[in-house]
Protein backbone atom coordinates (compact mmCIF):
# COMPACT_ATOMS: atom_id res chain seq x y z
CA UNK A 1 0.00 0.00 0.00
CA UNK A 2 1.58 3.20 -1.08
CA UNK A 3 1.96 5.76 2.04
CA UNK A 4 -0.19 8.52 2.10
CA UNK A 5 1.03 11.94 1.82
CA UNK A 6 0.05 14.82 3.64
CA UNK A 7 0.06 17.80 1.98
CA UNK A 8 0.81 21.06 3.62
CA UNK A 9 0.70 23.91 2.04
CA UNK A 10 2.67 26.81 3.73
CA UNK A 11 1.69 30.42 1.89
CA UNK A 12 3.71 33.23 2.80
CA UNK A 13 2.37 36.34 1.84
CA UNK A 14 4.53 36.87 -1.20
CA UNK A 15 7.84 35.67 -1.24
CA UNK A 16 10.58 37.59 0.28
CA UNK A 17 7.95 40.91 0.83
CA UNK A 18 6.44 40.13 3.89
CA UNK A 19 3.60 42.05 5.36
CA UNK A 20 3.97 41.60 9.25
CA UNK A 21 2.82 39.64 11.11
CA UNK A 22 3.25 36.99 8.43
CA UNK A 23 0.60 34.50 9.11
CA UNK A 24 0.90 30.97 8.16
CA UNK A 25 -1.89 28.85 6.28
CA UNK A 26 -1.67 25.75 6.97
CA UNK A 27 -4.97 23.24 6.45
CA UNK A 28 -7.16 25.74 5.99
CA UNK A 29 -6.36 27.51 9.35
CA UNK A 30 -4.72 30.85 9.38
CA UNK A 31 -2.49 30.50 12.42
CA UNK A 32 -0.38 33.23 14.07
CA UNK A 33 3.41 33.13 13.68
CA UNK A 34 4.17 33.56 17.59
CA UNK A 35 1.85 31.09 18.07
CA UNK A 36 2.98 28.25 15.78
CA UNK A 37 6.93 29.08 16.74
CA UNK A 38 6.25 28.95 20.42
CA UNK A 39 4.22 25.68 20.41
CA UNK A 40 7.38 24.11 18.09
CA UNK A 41 9.93 25.60 20.05
CA UNK A 42 8.17 23.73 23.37
CA UNK A 43 7.93 20.23 21.59
CA UNK A 44 11.37 20.36 19.66
CA UNK A 45 13.60 21.52 22.67
CA UNK A 46 11.89 18.61 25.33
CA UNK A 47 12.10 16.08 22.32
CA UNK A 48 15.75 17.00 22.28
CA UNK A 49 16.41 17.76 25.90
CA UNK A 50 14.65 13.77 26.78
CA UNK A 51 17.03 12.27 23.89
CA UNK A 52 19.99 15.19 25.84
CA UNK A 53 19.65 13.53 28.79
CA UNK A 54 20.33 9.67 28.08
CA UNK A 55 23.55 10.61 27.26
CA UNK A 56 25.96 9.35 29.75
CA UNK A 57 27.53 12.48 30.63
CA UNK A 58 24.31 14.12 31.44
CA UNK A 59 22.69 10.44 33.12
CA UNK A 60 25.54 10.65 35.73
CA UNK A 61 24.89 13.90 36.69
CA UNK A 62 20.68 13.52 37.17
CA UNK A 63 19.90 12.34 40.36
CA UNK A 64 17.02 9.63 41.09
CA UNK A 65 13.02 11.10 39.60
CA UNK A 66 11.83 11.64 42.85
CA UNK A 67 14.12 14.02 43.62
CA UNK A 68 14.20 15.68 39.81
CA UNK A 69 10.57 16.22 39.83
CA UNK A 70 10.47 19.05 42.29
CA UNK A 71 13.69 20.70 40.64
CA UNK A 72 11.28 20.31 37.14
CA UNK A 73 8.65 21.81 39.08
CA UNK A 74 10.92 24.81 40.18
CA UNK A 75 12.24 25.22 37.28
CA UNK A 76 8.44 25.98 35.33
CA UNK A 77 7.54 27.93 38.51
CA UNK A 78 10.51 30.21 38.64
CA UNK A 79 10.68 30.54 34.61
CA UNK A 80 6.72 31.45 34.90
CA UNK A 81 7.63 34.01 37.69
CA UNK A 82 10.99 35.42 36.13
CA UNK A 83 9.58 36.09 32.53
CA UNK A 84 6.55 38.10 34.24
CA UNK A 85 8.44 39.79 36.07
CA UNK A 86 11.18 40.88 33.94
CA UNK A 87 8.45 41.78 31.20
CA UNK A 88 6.44 43.97 33.58
CA UNK A 89 10.18 46.14 34.80
CA UNK A 90 10.90 46.17 31.14
CA UNK A 91 7.98 48.46 30.47
CA UNK A 92 6.04 49.37 33.33
CA UNK A 93 4.27 51.68 31.82
CA UNK A 94 2.44 49.14 29.43
CA UNK A 95 1.56 46.89 32.04
CA UNK A 96 1.08 49.76 35.43
CA UNK A 97 -0.97 51.95 32.68
CA UNK A 98 -4.04 53.88 34.39
CA UNK A 99 -6.13 52.87 34.68
CA UNK A 100 -5.39 49.70 35.72
CA UNK A 101 -6.19 46.65 34.15
CA UNK A 102 -5.07 43.30 35.40
CA UNK A 103 -5.82 41.58 32.26
CA UNK A 104 -2.36 43.24 30.85
CA UNK A 105 -0.29 41.57 33.52
CA UNK A 106 -0.74 38.26 31.81
CA UNK A 107 0.60 39.34 28.65
CA UNK A 108 4.14 40.00 27.80
CA UNK A 109 7.07 37.44 28.65
CA UNK A 110 10.90 37.63 28.39
CA UNK A 111 13.36 34.72 27.78
CA UNK A 112 16.17 36.77 30.06
CA UNK A 113 13.95 36.50 32.97
CA UNK A 114 12.39 32.84 32.14
CA UNK A 115 16.32 31.61 32.39
CA UNK A 116 16.86 33.82 35.33
CA UNK A 117 13.91 32.66 37.05
CA UNK A 118 14.06 28.97 36.01
CA UNK A 119 17.61 28.91 37.10
CA UNK A 120 16.70 30.50 40.65
CA UNK A 121 14.07 28.17 40.89
CA UNK A 122 15.82 25.14 39.99
CA UNK A 123 18.76 26.32 42.62
CA UNK A 124 15.48 26.65 45.64
CA UNK A 125 14.22 23.38 44.77
CA UNK A 126 17.33 21.16 44.80
CA UNK A 127 18.53 23.17 48.42
CA UNK A 128 15.10 21.81 49.46
CA UNK A 129 15.29 18.45 48.55
CA UNK A 130 19.53 18.30 48.76
CA UNK A 131 20.31 17.78 45.59
CA UNK A 132 24.34 18.96 45.11
CA UNK A 133 25.16 17.79 41.73
CA UNK A 134 24.42 20.42 38.81
CA UNK A 135 21.47 19.40 36.71
CA UNK A 136 21.72 22.44 33.86
CA UNK A 137 24.15 21.25 31.29
CA UNK A 138 21.46 18.83 29.69
CA UNK A 139 19.29 21.59 29.44
CA UNK A 140 21.93 23.69 27.26
CA UNK A 141 21.15 22.56 23.86
CA UNK A 142 17.26 22.27 23.98
CA UNK A 143 17.07 25.77 25.58
CA UNK A 144 19.61 27.16 22.17
CA UNK A 145 17.13 25.34 20.09
CA UNK A 146 13.58 26.28 21.82
CA UNK A 147 15.14 30.30 21.84
CA UNK A 148 16.24 30.12 17.90
CA UNK A 149 13.09 28.69 16.76
CA UNK A 150 11.28 30.63 19.21
CA UNK A 151 12.68 33.85 17.44
CA UNK A 152 11.13 32.93 14.05
CA UNK A 153 8.39 33.44 15.56
CA UNK A 154 8.97 36.42 17.21
CA UNK A 155 10.95 37.99 13.66
CA UNK A 156 7.61 36.97 11.84
CA UNK A 157 5.22 38.43 14.01
CA UNK A 158 7.02 42.10 13.34
CA UNK A 159 6.71 45.76 15.29
CA UNK A 160 3.80 44.05 17.87
CA UNK A 161 6.95 41.44 19.43
CA UNK A 162 8.57 43.97 20.51
CA UNK A 163 11.60 42.47 19.82
CA UNK A 164 13.13 44.84 16.91
CA UNK A 165 15.83 46.55 16.52
CA UNK A 166 16.04 50.65 16.19
CA UNK A 167 16.44 51.89 12.53
CA UNK A 168 19.14 51.62 10.04
CA UNK A 169 20.44 52.37 6.96
CA UNK A 170 22.49 49.11 6.54
CA UNK A 171 21.64 46.39 3.80
CA UNK A 172 20.47 43.79 5.45
CA UNK A 173 17.99 46.25 7.40
CA UNK A 174 14.24 44.44 7.49
CA UNK A 175 11.03 46.93 6.49
CA UNK A 176 8.37 45.60 8.93
CA UNK A 177 5.98 48.68 8.09
CA UNK A 178 8.16 51.77 9.42
CA UNK A 179 11.25 51.73 7.28
CA UNK A 180 14.06 49.33 7.80
CA UNK A 181 15.40 48.27 11.00
CA UNK A 182 18.02 45.81 12.60
CA UNK A 183 16.36 42.24 12.65
CA UNK A 184 17.68 41.54 16.05
CA UNK A 185 15.70 38.66 16.44
CA UNK A 186 17.57 36.92 12.95
CA UNK A 187 20.57 38.62 14.88
CA UNK A 188 19.88 36.28 17.80
CA UNK A 189 19.29 33.25 15.77
CA UNK A 190 22.50 33.49 14.21
CA UNK A 191 24.26 34.03 17.78
CA UNK A 192 22.67 31.15 19.16
CA UNK A 193 23.63 28.69 16.21
CA UNK A 194 26.84 29.96 16.23
CA UNK A 195 27.07 29.83 20.21
CA UNK A 196 25.37 26.21 19.94
CA UNK A 197 28.24 25.18 17.52
CA UNK A 198 31.55 26.61 19.62
CA UNK A 199 29.83 25.09 22.53
CA UNK A 200 29.48 21.27 21.26
CA UNK A 201 32.80 21.64 20.01
CA UNK A 202 34.25 23.07 23.17
CA UNK A 203 32.07 20.64 25.75
CA UNK A 204 33.16 17.49 23.60
CA UNK A 205 37.15 18.19 23.51
CA UNK A 206 37.30 20.18 26.97
CA UNK A 207 37.37 19.01 30.27
CA UNK A 208 33.43 18.25 31.45
CA UNK A 209 33.08 19.70 34.65
CA UNK A 210 29.49 19.42 36.30
CA UNK A 211 27.46 22.57 35.43
CA UNK A 212 30.21 24.17 33.76
CA UNK A 213 28.58 24.15 30.27
CA UNK A 214 25.11 25.66 32.04
CA UNK A 215 27.25 28.30 33.09
CA UNK A 216 28.95 28.85 30.00
CA UNK A 217 26.21 29.18 28.10
CA UNK A 218 24.38 31.59 30.38
CA UNK A 219 26.94 34.19 30.82
CA UNK A 220 27.35 33.96 27.21
CA UNK A 221 23.74 34.65 26.15
CA UNK A 222 23.39 37.09 28.59
CA UNK A 223 26.28 39.02 28.01
CA UNK A 224 25.14 38.94 23.89
CA UNK A 225 21.35 39.87 25.31
CA UNK A 226 23.28 43.18 26.94
CA UNK A 227 24.86 44.12 24.14
CA UNK A 228 22.08 43.40 21.24
CA UNK A 229 19.57 45.28 23.77
CA UNK A 230 21.48 48.86 22.66
CA UNK A 231 20.47 48.17 19.24
CA UNK A 232 16.78 47.72 20.90
CA UNK A 233 14.52 50.68 20.85
CA UNK A 234 13.31 49.69 24.62
CA UNK A 235 12.99 52.26 27.55
CA UNK A 236 16.37 52.92 29.04
CA UNK A 237 14.92 53.77 32.00
CA UNK A 238 17.59 52.07 34.66
CA UNK A 239 20.23 54.22 35.32
CA UNK A 240 20.61 54.13 30.92
CA UNK A 241 20.00 50.58 30.87
CA UNK A 242 17.20 48.37 30.35
CA UNK A 243 15.73 45.93 33.12
CA UNK A 244 16.93 43.15 30.87
CA UNK A 245 20.12 44.60 30.47
CA UNK A 246 20.67 45.02 34.20
CA UNK A 247 19.43 41.47 34.76
CA UNK A 248 21.77 40.29 32.10
CA UNK A 249 24.30 41.61 34.15
CA UNK A 250 23.39 40.67 37.15
CA UNK A 251 23.13 37.01 35.71
CA UNK A 252 26.66 36.79 34.08
CA UNK A 253 27.92 38.29 37.47
CA UNK A 254 26.32 35.04 39.58
CA UNK A 255 27.81 32.97 36.54
CA UNK A 256 31.11 34.31 37.19
CA UNK A 257 30.57 34.56 40.81
CA UNK A 258 29.46 30.64 40.56
CA UNK A 259 32.33 29.66 38.67
CA UNK A 260 34.77 31.24 40.57
CA UNK A 261 33.31 29.40 43.83
CA UNK A 262 33.63 25.83 41.87
CA UNK A 263 37.32 26.64 41.22
CA UNK A 264 38.29 27.39 44.67
CA UNK A 265 36.83 24.28 45.73
CA UNK A 266 39.36 21.57 46.69
CA UNK B 1 -1.20 -11.46 39.78
CA UNK B 2 0.60 -8.85 39.35
CA UNK B 3 2.03 -6.90 41.17
CA UNK B 4 1.19 -3.03 40.16
CA UNK B 5 4.54 -0.88 40.23
CA UNK B 6 4.74 2.62 41.11
CA UNK B 7 6.84 4.85 38.43
CA UNK B 8 7.13 8.44 39.74
CA UNK B 9 8.32 9.13 36.22
CA UNK B 10 5.21 7.66 34.21
CA UNK B 11 2.72 9.33 36.95
CA UNK B 12 4.57 12.94 37.15
CA UNK B 13 4.41 13.04 33.38
CA UNK B 14 0.68 11.48 33.19
CA UNK B 15 -0.29 14.46 35.56
CA UNK B 16 1.05 17.12 33.84
CA UNK B 17 -0.41 16.33 30.55
CA UNK B 18 -4.02 15.57 32.46
CA UNK B 19 -3.15 19.53 34.34
CA UNK B 20 -2.63 20.80 31.29
CA UNK B 21 -5.46 19.12 29.40
CA UNK B 22 -7.56 20.28 32.26
CA UNK B 23 -6.54 23.91 31.47
CA UNK B 24 -7.20 24.10 28.03
CA UNK B 25 -10.70 22.39 28.00
CA UNK B 26 -11.02 25.02 30.49
CA UNK B 27 -10.01 28.23 29.04
CA UNK B 28 -10.35 26.85 25.81
CA UNK B 29 -14.17 26.23 26.55
CA UNK B 30 -14.83 29.86 27.29
CA UNK B 31 -15.53 29.15 30.68
CA UNK B 32 -12.89 31.92 31.95
CA UNK B 33 -14.86 34.10 30.58
CA UNK B 34 -18.10 33.43 32.39
CA UNK B 35 -16.87 34.66 35.97
CA UNK B 36 -13.27 36.50 36.41
CA UNK B 37 -12.98 34.05 39.39
CA UNK B 38 -13.19 30.89 37.58
CA UNK B 39 -9.66 31.28 36.42
CA UNK B 40 -8.34 31.82 40.08
CA UNK B 41 -11.02 28.93 40.88
CA UNK B 42 -9.85 26.73 38.23
CA UNK B 43 -6.04 26.86 39.44
CA UNK B 44 -6.64 27.26 43.07
CA UNK B 45 -8.47 23.13 42.80
CA UNK B 46 -5.84 21.95 40.54
CA UNK B 47 -3.16 23.91 43.16
CA UNK B 48 -5.24 22.14 45.53
CA UNK B 49 -5.48 18.43 44.20
CA UNK B 50 -1.94 18.73 43.59
CA UNK B 51 -0.50 20.04 47.27
CA UNK B 52 -3.19 17.40 48.69
CA UNK B 53 -1.72 14.61 46.76
CA UNK B 54 1.90 15.31 48.04
CA UNK B 55 1.12 14.06 51.30
CA UNK B 56 0.86 10.56 50.33
CA UNK B 57 4.09 8.88 49.37
CA UNK B 58 2.30 6.99 46.09
CA UNK B 59 0.38 9.43 44.93
CA UNK B 60 3.44 12.31 45.76
CA UNK B 61 4.50 12.41 42.04
CA UNK B 62 0.96 12.87 40.81
CA UNK B 63 0.10 15.52 42.74
CA UNK B 64 3.90 17.17 42.07
CA UNK B 65 3.01 16.88 37.88
CA UNK B 66 -0.43 18.18 38.55
CA UNK B 67 1.26 21.35 40.71
CA UNK B 68 3.90 21.54 37.75
CA UNK B 69 1.23 22.02 34.96
CA UNK B 70 0.31 24.98 36.56
CA UNK B 71 3.06 27.38 35.30
CA UNK B 72 3.23 24.76 32.18
CA UNK B 73 -0.50 25.73 31.10
CA UNK B 74 0.06 29.45 32.16
CA UNK B 75 2.91 29.40 29.73
CA UNK B 76 1.34 27.58 27.18
CA UNK B 77 -2.49 27.84 26.83
CA UNK B 78 -2.54 31.92 27.35
CA UNK B 79 0.14 32.20 24.55
CA UNK B 80 -2.55 30.37 22.27
CA UNK B 81 -5.96 32.22 23.41
CA UNK B 82 -3.77 35.58 22.62
CA UNK B 83 -3.03 34.34 19.04
CA UNK B 84 -6.36 33.58 19.19
CA UNK B 85 -7.72 36.55 20.41
CA UNK B 86 -5.08 38.90 17.69
CA UNK B 87 -6.26 36.53 14.58
CA UNK B 88 -9.87 37.62 15.87
CA UNK B 89 -9.14 41.28 16.24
Amino acid sequence: MPARRLAVWVNFSSGLLMDFPVYLEMLGLRLHPHLLAELVAYSLSFQLYLRVRRLSVFREATPPFEQMMWVIMGAMFGAMFGSKILAWLEAPQDFFAVPFQPRRLIGGKTIVGGLLGGWAGVEIAKWFVRVRTSTGDACVFPLILGMAVGRVGCFLTGLSDHTHGVHTRLPWGVDFGDGPRHPTQLYEIAFLVAFALGLGVWFTHAHRANGLLFRAFISGYLLFRFAVEFLKPSEKIYAGCSAIQLASLAGTWLCLWSLYGRRSQP
Amino acid sequence: MTVPTYSAVKNFWTAVIIGFVYSAVFYGGGAAGLHPGLVIAAVALKLGAGIYMCFFREWRAVGAGLITSVPIAVMIVLTICFAIAAVLS
